[in-house]
C-alpha cells in the first residue's frame, strides 16, 4: 500500500478515534461529576442549607436534588444554566424560584446525558424536588409539550409554583443545538 | 474512489433525512397539541397597530389623546382587537374614528347597547369602533371592517392625575400589560367573542378579555410619546427613569419628547418633576362652575337648571411639620396563622414581621399578636422595642406555624384593646399581616369603625391571592393604608416603604370643612391620615352655582391641632371637555366609591344603576359605560367579503422572559463521527484492497505502476 493512503486510511482512524474519545469524555464528565456534585448536596444538607462547590474550580453550586421515579432520574441541579454547568448535571435557569417557593423553576438538561430519559414522564407522574433545607417538594405533571426556542419565550411572571423540566428534542437527533425543546411542565401539590 | 464518495454521501444523505423527519414530526406535534400558559405563539397575520400620546399636564391634571392607527396589510377585511394600559385613574370621555378625511365622533352609551350596536354595526359591514373598560386600567379597542390596505385611526381622549409625593411630581403612563394567566390555559391566538367575555361576580369581564396575545418582536408595538407641561413656573428638574427624553422650554412651558423618535412599548413610561426649592404648592383650590350638555341632561338633571358647581382641593402641609422629629409611637403586628397561610405565604409573613420590629427605636412600643382559631399575645401589653424584647420578638415569630381557621375577629379585638393610660401624644398603628381568606367581612369593619379610636390599621396582604378586597376596605375603615406582597423577594423593599411612611406621620383626625357655602358631596369621605410628602386631596360638588365661601382644613398634628383656611372662589368654565375636568374628576372619584360599596353593598343592582347614570350623565366610560363610533356608510358587503377578527399582541414586559437552556452536548453527533470516520475507514481500506485484488498486483506494484 502506498504511503499516501496508508495516511488517509490511518487520519480517518484517528478522527474516528478521537470522535469516539471526545464523546466517551463526555459521558464520563457527565456520568463521574455526580459523585462529586453528590458529595457537595450532602455537606449542604448537613450545613443548614450552606451551599458548597462539588469541586474547588467549580463555577457553580448545587441547588436541589431531583428525582422522578416514572423516568428512573435521581439526580441533582447546579446553579445556573450555562454550558459549563450543564456538561456536568441538570442546571436551574437563573431567574427560577427556588424549589417550593411560589414562582416558576426552570431545570434544562442534555437530552443526551441526564434528561435522556425525558421521555418516560407520562401526564399526572410526580417529580420530586428537595430543597437546601432537606424539605422535598412534589409536583404533578400537567402538561408536556414541544416548545421551538426561536420563537417561543418562556414567561418568567408566575402566581403559582410551577416547575418545567426542558431538554432538547427529538431525543434521538443527530445533530446538536437544535431549536426544538421537549418541556415537561408540572404543578407543585405539596412539600 | 467515486463508489466510496457515493456511499459516504448516501450515508450523509440519510443522517440528515433521519434529523428532518424528526423536526416534521415536532412541527406536526406542535401544532395540534393543546398549549399551556407559559410559552406563547406569534398570532397569526393582524392589521398593525402604532400609537402615539400627547400628554398636557396643567396643574394636578393630565389631557392626553392617545392614537391608535389600525394599518391593514393583509388581503382580507379585518376586524382588530386591541387590548391596552391606562392609567389607573384614567377617565376616557373621547372617541374619534378618522377613515381618511372623515372624522366619526364616538358617544357614549350603556355597555351592553353599545355591544350590541357595534355587532350589528360589524356584521352590516359598517365600520365601526368601541372602546370598553376591562379592568380600572385594561381597555380594549374594537375596531371592524378595515379593508385590505386601508388604515383607520382611532383617538381616544382621557383625564388623569399626577401624583405628589415628597416634593415630586410624577405622571405614570403605563404602555404594556404583564401577562396574567390561567394555569393550564394557553394564551389564546382566537379573538374573543361577546359569548366568551364571561364576567365575574364584582361585574368585570373575565381572564380572557384582559390576556391578548403577547410578542417579544422588537418591531411589533412602537409608540412616539411628547409631554407638555404648562408648569406657569421655572422647573427646576425634569426627568425619565424609563426613557431618554429631550427637553425644550418656551416661556415656562415645557416639551417633552422622546429621544428616540419611536420606543417599543415593553415597559411603561414615567416622568417627574420639581419645581425649584421654596416654589412647591402649599395649597390650590381650583373650582368651576358646569351646566349640564343638553344631551347628558335626559338622563339625570343635575338640580332644575341643570347647574353644579365642582371643587378640586390639595393642601400640603408646610415643610416645617414634616421636619418634626420621629414621634415616639406603639406599634402592634398582628400575624395570621391559619392553614391558608401555610407554606410560602407563612414564610413572607414571618419575614416582613421580623423586618418590621427590627425597624423599631427604644423609644417605641411593640406587641405582636398571632392568630388562627384563637389569638395570642406576645406580651400581655406593649412593651418598650429594647434589644431585648425585640430578640424574644424574634424567637417567638419564628417559631410560628400556620394551621386552624381564621378567626380575624378575635385577633382583631385583642389589637385594638388598649388600656386608658395611653398617651394620645403617641400614634398607635396596627400593622395586620394576613391573606384575608375571611368570610364575615362585613362584621369586622363595623367593629373597626366602632372602636378604632386613635388606632390606624395597616393591611399587608400576603400569598399569591390574598382577598385584596378585604385588605383594601379594611384599611380604609382603619384609616390606614394596605400594602400587598406577592413575592418573597418583594418582602424588604415593600416593607422598608410601609415603614419609614409610618415613622413620619404628619397630620391625622383630618377635617374639611365649609363656610359660606352649603356642605358639598364631597370625595373621598373620610380623608386619610397625611404622611411625610402627601398632599390632603379632595374633590367635592354642589347642585347649583356657588358663591365665595372658605375651606377649613383642620387635623391634629404631634397631639396639637392645627388647621388652615383656604378661599373658594367660583369659576365659570366652559363646555369644552377640557372645561370640564373637574367635573369629571369628580365622577371618576364618585365611581370609585361606588364601585368600592358593590363590594359590600347588596343592592349590587342598585348601584350598577348609579354607576351607569354617572359615567352617562359625565360621558365617561366605565365598567357599565362604552365609547362607541359607527359610520353610516357600508363599507363591506357581507355576503361578498368575510371578515376576519384578529387579536394585535401586545409587547411582552422587558425581563419577564426567561430563556430557554440547551438541550444537548451532541455525544450522538460524536459517536456518528466517529462511526462515519470509522466507515469511511473501511470503506477505503477495502477499496484499496479491491482495487489491488483486480489488478492482480500487490498494492506496492501498483503504486509503482501509477509513479514510474
Amino acid at each position: 500500500m502506498s504511503k499516501s493512503r496508508l495516511w488517509i486510511l490511518g487520519g480517518l482512524i484517528m478522527m474516528a478515534i478521537a470522535a469516539a474519545a471526545d464523546a466517551s469524555y463526555l459521558m464520563a464528565k457527565a456520568t463521574l461529576a455526580q459523585h462529586l456534585i453528590a458529595r457537595a448536596w450532602d455537606k449542604s444538607l448537613n450545613n443548614y442549607g450552606e451551599p458548597y462547590k462539588p469541586w474547588p474550580w467549580a463555577d457553580t453550586v448545587v441547588v436541589a436534588r431531583l428525582s422522578v421515579a416514572a423516568a428512573d432520574l435521581d439526580t441533582w441541579v447546579l446553579d445556573g444554566s450555562s454550558g459549563t454547568s450543564l456538561a456536568f448535571g441538570p442546571g436551574m435557569v437563573s431567574g427560577s424560584a427556588a424549589p417550593g417557593e411560589t414562582g416558576l423553576t426552570v431545570i434544562g438538561a442534555h437530552r443526551d446525558t441526564h434528561f435522556n430519559n425525558l421521555e418516560a414522564i407520562a401526564v399526572n407522574d410526580i417529580i420530586r424536588l428537595q430543597d437546601t433545607g432537606k424539605r422535598w417538594h412534589e409536583y404533578r405533571v400537567s402538561h408536556i409539550d414541544i416548545a421551538d426556542s426561536r420563537t417561543d419565550k418562556i414567561v418568567a411572571d408566575h402566581t403559582e409554583s410551577r416547575l418545567l423540566l426542558i431538554t432538547c428534542y427529538p431525543f434521538n437527533a443527530i445533530l446538536p443545538d437544535g431549536p426544538l425543546r421537549y418541556v415537561v411542565e408540572a404543578q407543585r401539590i405539596s412539600s | 474512489m467515486k463508489n466510496h464518495l457515493a456511499s459516504a454521501t448516501t450515508l450523509c444523505l440519510l443522517l440528515t433525512c433521519l434529523f428532518a423527519h424528526h423536526s416534521a414530526l415536532a412541527q406536526h406535534f406542535n401544532d395540534n397539541e393543546v398549549f399551556s400558559g407559559i410559552l406563547f405563539f406569534d398570532s397569526e397575520a393582524a392589521p398593525l397597530v402604532s400609537t402615539e400620546a400627547t400628554i398636557n399636564v396643567a396643574g394636578m391634571l393630565t389631557r392626553t389623546r392617545l392614537t391608535q392607527t389600525f394599518e391593514n396589510n393583509t388581503t382580507q377585511w379585518q376586524e382588530a382587537i386591541y387590548a391596552f394600559p391606562l392609567p389607573d385613574d384614567a377617565s376616557v370621555d373621547l372617541l374619534e374614528m378618522k377613515i381618511g378625511d372623515r372624522t366619526i365622533n364616538g358617544t357614549i352609551k350603556p355597555k351592553k347597547q353599545a355591544a350590541q350596536e357595534y355587532e350589528t354595526a360589524k356584521r352590516q359591514g359598517k365600520r365601526a369602533s368601541l372602546i370598553k373598560q376591562q379592568r380600572k386600567n385594561l381597555f380594549t379597542t374594537n375596531v371592524s371592517n378595515i379593508a385590505p390596505g386601508e388604515s383607520i385611526v382611532i383617538t381616544i381622549g382621557f383625564q388623569s392625575s399626577v401624583h405628589y409625593d415628597e416634593g415630586v411630581f410624577s405622571l405614570n403612563f403605563p404602555l404594556t400589560i404583564t401577562p396574567r394567566y390561567l394555569p393550564g390555559q394557553r394564551l389564546h391566538s382566537n379573538a374573543p367573542t361577546e359569548e366568551t367575555l364571561t364576567t365575574n361576580a364584582t361585574g368585570w369581564a373575565g381572564m380572557q378579555a384582559i390576556s391578548p396575545p403577547m410578542t417579544t418582536a422588537v418591531n411589533a408595538a412602537q409608540t412616539r410619546i411628547a409631554v407638555v407641561i404648562n408648569a406657569g413656573i421655572p422647573l427646576q428638574t425634569i426627568d425619565s427613569d424609563t426613557h431618554s427624553i429631550i427637553t425644550t422650554q418656551d416661556n415656562n412651558v415645557w416639551r417633552i419628547e422622546l429621544a428616540d423618535t419611536t420606543v417599543p412599548m415593553d415597559r411603561d413610561f414615567t416622568l417627574t418633576w420639581t419645581p425649584p426649592l421654596g416654589q412647591s404648592p402649599h395649597a390650590a383650590v381650583f373650582s368651576e362652575t358646569r351646566t349640564a350638555l343638553p344631551a347628558a341632561l335626559h338622563n339625570r338633571s343635575p338640580d332644575q337648571s341643570g347647574t353644579e358647581s365642582f371643587a378640586s382641593i390639595m393642601l400640603l402641609p408646610p415643610q416645617d411639620l414634616f421636619k418634626a422629629s420621629r414621634l415616639p409611637r406603639e406599634v402592634i403586628f398582628v400575624i395570621d396563622t391559619s392553614g391558608s397561610m401555610q407554606g410560602n405565604s407563612i414564610r413572607q409573613a414571618r419575614k416582613a414581621l421580623s423586618f418590621g420590629i427590627k425597624r423599631l427605636s427604644p423609644e417605641d412600643t411593640f406587641n405582636v399578636i398571632e392568630f388562627d382559631n384563637t389569638a395570642n399575645a406576645l406580651f400581655a401589653i406593649a412593651r418598650q422595642a429594647t434589644a431585648l424584647n425585640k430578640s424574644t420578638a424574634f424567637d417567638w415569630v419564628d417559631g410560628l406555624y400556620a394551621d386552624g381557621g381564621t378567626e380575624i375577629a378575635e385577633a382583631m379585638k385583642l389589637a385594638l384593646k388598649h388600656d386608658n393610660q395611653f398617651n394620645t401624644r403617641r400614634i398607635r398603628q396596627i400593622v395586620f399581616v394576613t391573606d384575608g381568606s375571611v368570610g364575615n367581612e362585613d362584621e369586622i369593619f363595623r367593629y373597626i369603625n366602632q372602636h378604632l379610636g386613635h388606632s390606624r390599621l395597616f393591611t399587608v396582604g400576603i400569598g399569591s391571592a390574598p382577598n385584596i378586597w378585604f385588605m383594601r376596605k379594611a384599611a380604609e375603615t382603619g384609616r390606614g393604608s394596605y400594602t400587598l406582597i406577592s413575592h418573597l423577594h418583594d418582602v424588604q423593599d415593600k416593607m422598608l416603604q410601609l415603614f419609614s411612611k409610618l415613622e413620619r406621620p404628619v397630620l391625622t383626625d383630618i377635617k374639611i370643612s365649609f363656610n359660606g357655602v352649603a356642605e358639598p358631596e364631597r370625595y373621598p369621605a373620610t380623608i386619610p391620615d397625611l404622611y411625610a410628602g402627601e398632599p390632603v386631596l379632595a374633590d367635592a360638588r354642589w347642585q347649583g352655582a356657588i358663591g365665595k365661601g372658605e375651606i377649613t382644613i383642620s387635623g391634629t398634628h404631634a397631639g396639637q391641632a392645627w388647621s388652615r383656611q383656604l378661599q373658594l372662589l367660583p369659576r365659570k368654565t366652559d363646555q369644552t371637555t377640557t372645561g370640564q375636568q373637574l367635573a369629571k374628576r369628580f365622577a371618576y372619584r364618585k365611581i370609585e366609591s361606588l364601585e368600592d360599596s358593590l363590594l359590600f353593598d347588596n343592592q349590587p343592582d342598585k348601584i350598577e344603576q348609579q354607576i351607569t347614570d354617572i359615567a352617562l350623565t359625565y360621558g365617561i366610560v366605565s365598567n357599565y359605560t362604552s365609547l362607541i363610533a359607527i359610520e353610516d356608510k357600508i363599507s363591506r358587503d357581507p355576503s361578498l367579503h368575510g371578515l376576519n377578527a384578529a387579536e394585535i399582541p401586545s409587547a411582552m414586559p422587558a425581563g419577564n422572559t426567561m430563556a430557554f437552556p440547551k438541550g444537548s452536548l451532541g455525544i450522538a453527533w460524536r459517536w456518528m463521527l466517529a462511526l462515519l470516520f470509522s466507515v469511511l475507514a473501511v470503506l477505503f481500506g477495502l477499496a484499496t484492497l479491491y482495487q489491488v485484488r483486480s489488478h492482480g498486483h500487490s498494492p506496492d506494484q501498483f503504486n509503482n505502476q501509477v509513479y514510474t
